[in-house]
C-alpha cells in the first residue's frame, strides 16, 4: 500500500474526532446549564435530557351553571411551574385555556365539554373560539358548515373543530397548518362543578 | 471501484490546508478590495454602506442602553421615556431602528451583487459567507431587539421563531416514513421481503414502530434550541436577559473579528468620500423623523392580535408556514441559508455574466419575486391559504426547469454538478407541497394525484423521481438534438477524454 503519509494522518484526525468529542462533551456538559436552564441542579449531559415536565399549580374549577346553553364558553388561565435553572429560578408558565359545552349531553345527562390548551399545537400562538361563522370565513380562510362552532389561530390561520376527532382526541384540524389537535387539560365533572386539573403532556407554551 | 481506489480519493492534509488557504487569501468584509470597482459599477459601494449602517446601529445602541432597562414590567416604560422624556430619545431609538433595516436591506442587495455579478467566483466564495452571516447577526438582533420593546408584535414573533425549530425533533421520524413509504410501495410491486408487516385489511405495510424509534432518532435537538433560545420553556424575564445580551453580545465579537482583520491588514474601512456617508446617515435621521419607529401595544401573553405581522422581513417565510406543513417549513427554513451558502460552490464554470448562468439567474430572480409575492399576500392578507401556492409552485418549478434548460444549452457544463445543483432546489421547491393534492394542477391532471395523500415526505419522492427523469430527458435532448457547431467540438474533446 503505497498511502501518502499525510493521508494517513487525515484518517487519524477523522477518527479521533469522536473520541475528542465525547471527551470534550462530558467535561462542557456543566456548563451547558448556562444555556439551556436545566431540571435539576447537578445533571449532566444536559443537552441529552428531556424537558421537565411541569407541576399544576392550582385546580381551575367553574360551577356548571357557567355553561347554560350548548356552545357556551370560558376562558382560563391556567399555571404551572416548570422547575428550570434560570435567572429567576422556577419559571411559572401561564397558559391560556378555553372549556366549552358541547351541544349533546352525556349518556347520564350531564353536560359534556371540551377543554383545550389554547395554545396551539402549530406554533405557538393563542387561538380562540370563534362561534360567529361569517368571522371564520372573513379572516381564517374556512367557511364553515351551517352549525359547526370552530377554534382558530389567528397566526397562520389553522381551524380547529371541538365536534370532529383525530388520534389525539377531540379537535380536528379542519383548516391550516397544525398538524394535530389542540392539547387537552384532563378535567372532571362532579356535583356540578368542572375541575380542570392538568395538562396533556408535551405541550409548548 | 476498488478500495484502494477510494483510499486515494481522500484528500491529504496538505489539499486541504491548500483548499483553505485559498479562500482564506481572498477574504473580503465590506468590498474594501474592490476599490478600483467603484467607478464603473456602483453597486459595488454597498460594502462601505453596510459597514456604515453597521456603526449607526453600534453608536446608537451604546446610547439606548444607559436608559433601557431590560425587565419584563419596566422594558415597555423605559421605551416610552426614551420616545416622550429623554432629549433626541425619539430620534436616538429611530435611528437604531432604521440603520438596522438599512443593514438588513444592504446585506441583502450585497448578496443579490454577488450572485449576479459572480464575485464568489475565483476562491471568493467565503466573502458571500461573511456577508450572509452577517446578514443572519442582522436577523437575529432585528429579532431580539424587537422584543426588547416588549410588544404584542415582538412577543408573537419571537413565540413563533423560538416555536419552529421544535419540528427538527420529527425530522427522523419522517425520513423513517418516507423509507417506509418506498419499501412499501416496493412489496407492492411485487419484491419479495420478510419485514414484519401488518394485517391485509389494515393495509400490509411495513410495521413501524414510531415509539420506539422515536427513542432512537430523537435526541430533542430541537427542544433543546427552543430552550436555549428562550431561555426557558416560555417567554418570560429569562428570555429578555437572554435577547438583550445576545443583542449586544453578538456584534461586539464581529465587531472585534472584524477591526482585527482590518488592523492585521492594513485595509481601509470606509472607500467612500464622506459625502457619500453623511447622505447615508441624512436618509436614516430622516427616515426617522418622518415615519417615528412605531410602539405597538404591550405585550399580553393571553391574546394573539389578527392579523398579527412579524418584521417585514419575516413576513414571507411567516406566509410560507400558513401553506405547508410545519415539518417540511422546518425543513424549508433550514434549507433556504443552506442554499445560498452552497449553491456558488456548484457554478464553477468560467462564465461571469448574469445571462450565461442561467440557474443562478433563474434562483436569483425566483427568491426576489418569492419574496415579494409572499409578503404582499401577507401584508393585504389576501390570500386563500387553500388555493394559492400552486400556482408558486408550479411557477418555481417552471422557472428552475428553463434554467436547466438553458444551462444545458451551454457548453463546458458538468453534468453531475448540474444535477446536484438542480436537485437541491428540487428540494427546497417541491417542498412546498400542501395537504391538498394539487399538483395535479400545472401537468393537467396527468399524475395520479390519490398517491400524493399518503403524507407530506411520501409525496414528496414522487416529485423527486418526477423531475429526476425530466432532467434526465433534457440531458437526451441535448445530446442527440442538433446543435451548435462549436457545442459539437467541446462534446468531442470530452468523449476523447473519457
Amino acid at each position: 500500500m503505497d498511502m501518502k503519509f499525510e493521508k494517513r494522518d487525515l484518517i487519524k484526525i477523522l477518527l479521533s474526532i469522536p473520541v475528542i468529542g465525547t471527551v470534550a462533551s462530558v467535561l462542557l456538559s456543566p456548563f451547558v446549564r448556562y444555556l439551556k436552564p436545566s431540571s435539576g441542579p447537578m445533571a449532566t449531559l444536559e443537552i441529552f435530557k428531556t424537558p421537565d415536565k411541569p407541576q399544576a399549580i392550582s385546580i381551575v374549577s367553574f360551577p356548571v351553571t357557567d355553561f347554560p346553553t350548548p356552545w357556551s364558553f370560558k376562558y382560563f388561565m391556567f399555571q404551572e411551574a416548570n422547575r428550570e435553572y434560570t435567572s429567576v429560578g422556577n419559571q411559572i408558565k401561564t397558559i391560556p385555556g378555553a372549556a366549552v359545552r358541547l351541544p349533546a349531553d352525556e349518556a347520564d345527562g350531564k353536560p359534556k365539554f371540551v377543554v383545550f390548551s389554547r395554545v396551539c399545537p402549530h406554533l405557538g400562538c393563542v387561538f380562540n373560539f370563534v362561534p360567529e361563522e361569517s368571522e371564520v370565513a372573513k379572516g381564517y380562510n374556512y367557511t364553515p358548515t351551517p352549525g359547526q362552532k370552530v377554534f382558530a389561530c389567528p397566526c397562520h390561520l389553522s381551524v380547529y373543530d371541538p365536534m370532529q376527532e383525530d388520534t389525539k382526541g377531540r379537535g380536528k384540524v379542519v383548516s391550516g397548518p397544525a398538524p394535530r389537535s389542540p392539547f387537552k387539560f384532563n378535567f372532571s365533572v362532579d356535583n356540578g362543578v368542572l375541575a380542570i386539573q392538568s395538562l396533556e403532556s408535551g405541550g409548548i407554551s | 471501484m476498488t478500495f484502494a481506489d477510494i483510499l486515494s480519493s481522500i484528500p491529504s492534509v496538505e489539499q486541504i490546508k491548500k483548499f483553505a488557504q485559498d479562500k482564506l487569501k481572498n477574504i473580503d468584509f465590506f468590498d474594501e478590495t474592490y476599490k478600483d470597482k467603484y467607478v464603473e459599477n456602483v453597486w459595488y459601494k454597498l460594502g462601505p454602506v453596510q459597514w456604515l449602517t453597521w456603526m449607526l446601529t453600534i453608536l446608537t445602541g451604546v446610547l439606548l442602553i444607559g436608559i433601557y432597562i431590560p425587565t419584563t414590567e419596566q422594558a415597555y416604560d423605559s421605551i416610552i421615556r426614551i420616545q416622550a422624556e429623554v432629549p433626541f430619545g425619539w430620534l436616538i431609538r429611530g435611528m437604531h431602528k432604521y440603520a438596522a433595516d438599512a443593514f438588513i436591506i444592504i446585506c441583502t442587495m450585497k448578496l443579490y451583487r454577488m450572485f449576479i455579478c459572480a464575485d464568489y467566483k475565483g476562491n471568493r466564495e467565503l466573502n458571500l459567507w461573511i456577508c450572509f452571516f452577517l446578514l443572519l447577526l442582522g436577523f437575529y438582533s432585528g429579532l431580539s431587539g424587537y422584543l426588547l420593546i416588549w410588544n404584542q408584535r415582538a412577543f408573537w414573533a419571537t413565540k413563533v421563531f423560538a416555536t419552529f425549530p421544535g419540528y427538527m425533533d420529527q425530522f427522523g421520524l419522517n425520513l423513517a416514513f418516507l423509507g417506509a413509504t418506498v419499501v412499501n410501495k416496493l412489496i407492492e410491486w411485487g419484491v419479495p421481503s420478510s419485514l414484519p408487516r401488518l394485517p391485509v385489511e389494515q393495509g400490509g405495510g411495513i410495521l413501524l414502530d414510531m415509539k420506539l424509534l422515536n427513542q432512537y432518532i430523537n435526541f430533542n435537538v430541537g427542544m433543546t434550541t427552543q430552550q436555549i433560545l428562550l431561555g426557558g420553556s416560555a417567554i418570560g424575564q429569562a428570555t429578555i436577559t437572554r435577547f438583550y445580551s445576545m443583542h449586544m453580545a453578538l456584534s461586539t465579537l464581529g465587531l472585534i473579528v472584524v477591526e482585527l482583520y482590518f488592523y492585521s491588514n492594513k485595509k481601509k474601512r470606509f472607500n467612500i468620500s464622506w459625502t457619500e456617508g453623511f447622505m447615508v446617515i441624512g436618509m436614516v435621521a430622516i427616515a426617522a423623523t418622518v415615519f417615528p419607529a412605531e410602539m405597538g401595544s404591550r405585550a399580553d401573553a393571553a391574546v394573539t392580535p389578527l392579523p398579527i405581522l412579524s418584521d417585514w422581513y419575516f413576513l414571507a417565510l411567516y406566509q410560507m408556514y400558513k401553506y405547508i406543513e410545519p415539518v417540511l417549513a422546518t425543513f424549508v427554513t433550514m434549507l433556504i441559508p443552506a442554499t445560498v451558502l452552497f449553491l456558488p460552490f456548484f457554478d464553477t464554470g468560467k462564465e461571469t455574466h448574469i445571462t450565461k448562468r442561467p440557474i443562478i439567474m433563474s434562483v436569483t430572480i425566483m427568491g426576489f419575486i418569492n419574496f415579494i409575492v409572499f409578503s404582499v399576500l401577507i401584508i393585504l392578507n389576501i390570500a386563500n391559504i387553500n388555493n394559492d401556492p400552486p400556482f408558486w409552485v408550479a411557477g418555481s418549478v417552471i422557472i428552475v426547469a428553463f434554467g436547466i434548460y438553458f444551462s444545458c444549452l451551454q457548453r463546458g457544463n458538468n453534468y453531475w454538478k448540474l444535477l446536484l445543483t438542480f436537485c437541491l432546489f428540487l428540494g427546497l421547491y417541491l417542498s412546498r407541497i400542501h395537504t391538498q393534492p394539487y399538483f395535479g394542477l400545472p401537468l393537467g391532471g396527468l399524475l395520479d394525484t390519490t398517491f400524493l395523500k399518503d403524507g407530506a415526505w411520501g409525496r414528496m419522492w414522487v416529485f423527486y423521481g418526477g423531475f429526476a427523469a425530466l432532467f434526465i430527458a433534457v440531458l437526451y435532448i441535448e445530446k442527440f438534438l442538433p446543435k451548435k457547431k462549436e457545442s459539437l467540438e467541446s462534446l468531442t474533446v470530452e468523449a476523447s477524454h473519457a
